[in-house]
């Protein structure tokens, strides 16, 4: 792949997963937890670190990131997307790379989903100078397991598809 | 938010229409104001400035309040969960609750501070058009060149994501959105079938939307970093707005250092 072609590439993700993430209007969260959402923008994060390097991974992760905190949030809510973002992928990344036969793309999107809600809580944390954030942390684990595994499954779908009609090749 | 992705490029409101370096000094010193100031009738006034700012935005209230529910959703509900389970661990184990009330009340008050950061930083975005930004960032982040980092490019990938999302947020909400809506109100399907259908959908959606690569490189060559350009203005607007600022910050130093309030 070219590098403007790859340019391309990365803008098209990273408009898709800020468009996929509009389908959070449709589809149900098992459990309604105020704070908690199911994170459809990641299928396409978890098809990159399948099919791209880190290095576009973390590009499409920040695009992404800043345009929707241009878009809609505003600013401070990109101090906790990138953070959560960021580090969840590069743990999602390092586990598909090193472990990816002892763990499953459900299994990786649940750790992404984890690491994501932690790093969460703690720039709360720290931004309010409050450790009682960390109570929240059950119940946002909990959340996490289940968007996981239902963004997981998706992913799964979406690689097998990808892969068996030779998209990125 | 796809609200928002349909009205991105409509922000003409009299806010809008100040100068964006003026309008990012002007959001710079209300954080900063908020930060700093320590009595409740100084963060009042920081708050009704910026109720007036919302008004001049052109915005209705709902703004104001889209943003307080979201911070409340995000902050203050995870907050309020583990204070109630402080409280209640503190009454089981005898603990005495005259200390918890006071880190309460500093928080509180370090709350509604991050709220004002949280909200003067939502009001710029949204009040200033993403080309304005766009250049100011240009300008401000120059520095970075001599340090290999093309700045000027990864702008430009930005306002080319922002076009580009124009262009194919109607295109998904007609196609994709409506078909995963069809999805979830057959009430016939298991969930899990459910969900087979929604990544058979997302595949089509992620296919197609790979065959516009040539399209993406063609906008990518058109769309010229150079044209990103910010000029500093100044005409009465800024001017009434310089001397909003000056009054603001000359109340907020009396009220500070006065002993009364």
């Amino acid at each position: 792949m070219n590098k403007d072609r790859k340019k391309a590439v990365v803008i098209i993700l990273v408009c898709n997963a800020i468009l996929i993430s509009l389908l959070e209007l449709i589809v149900p969260i098992p459990v309604p937890v105020p704070g908690v959402k199911l994170g459809l923008g990641n299928i396409i994060t978890i098809i990159a670190i399948v099919f791209l390097n880190l290095k576009d991974v973390l590009i499409i992760v920040l695009l992404r990131c800043i345009v929707v905190a241009v878009l809609s949030k505003g600013l401070m809510m990109l101090l906790f997307s990138i953070s959560g973002g960021i580090l969840s992928a590069v743990i999602m990344w390092f586990l598909y790379k090193r472990f990816g036969n002892v763990f499953s793309i459900k299994g990786i999107s649940i750790i992404g989903a984890i690491t994501h809600n932690t790093a969460q809580i703690i720039v709360a944390s720290v931004i309010l100078r409050e450790t009682i954030f960390f109570y929240y942390m059950p119940v946002l684990l909990i959340a996490a397991v289940l968007t996981g595994l239902i963004t997981g499954s998706i992913s799964d779908l979406t690689i097998r598809e990808i892969t068996k009609r030779g998209i990125f090749h | 938010m796809s609200g928002f992705l349909l009205n991105v490029s409509t922000k003409n409101s009299l806010l809008a229409e100040i100068d964006a370096g003026l309008k990012a000094l002007l959001a710079i010193v209300l954080v900063v104001a908020a930060m700093v100031c320590e009595k409740q009738v100084s963060l009042l006034i920081i708050f009704i400035y910026m109720v007036i700012a919302t008004v001049l935005l052109g915005s209705n209230f709902r703004f104001l309040f889209k943003n307080i529910l979201s911070y409340a959703i995000i902050i203050m509900f995870p907050y309020a969960f583990g204070l109630l389970l402080s409280i209640f661990f503190s009454i089981i184990f005898s603990v005495n609750q005259s200390a918890s009330d006071l880190v309460f009340k500093d928080a509180l008050l370090r709350m509604i501070k991050i709220f004002f950061v949280w909200y003067v930083g939502s009001l710029y975005i949204f009040s200033t058009p993403l080309e304005s930004i766009l250049g100011l960032l240009k300008k401000v982040l120059r520095p970075l060149n001599r340090f290999g980092v093309p700045i000027a490019k990864h702008l430009n990938i930005i306002k080319c994501i922002v076009i580009e999302l124009n262009q194919s947020v109607s295109e998904f909400k007609n196609n994709t959105l409506s078909e995963a809506r069809g999805i979830f109100k057959n009430r016939n399907s298991s969930f899990n079938t459910k969900i087979k259908e929604i990544s058979n959908i997302l595949v089509c959606f992620i296919a197609n939307s790979l065959h516009k690569t040539e399209h993406i490189q063609e906008l990518v060559a058109r769309t010229n970093p150079e044209d990103l350009i910010y000029n500093f203005k100044f005409s009465w607007n800024e001017v009434i707005v310089s001397f909003s600022l000056i009054i603001l910050l000359a109340v907020l130093t009396l009220i500070e250092t006065i002993v009364f309030f």
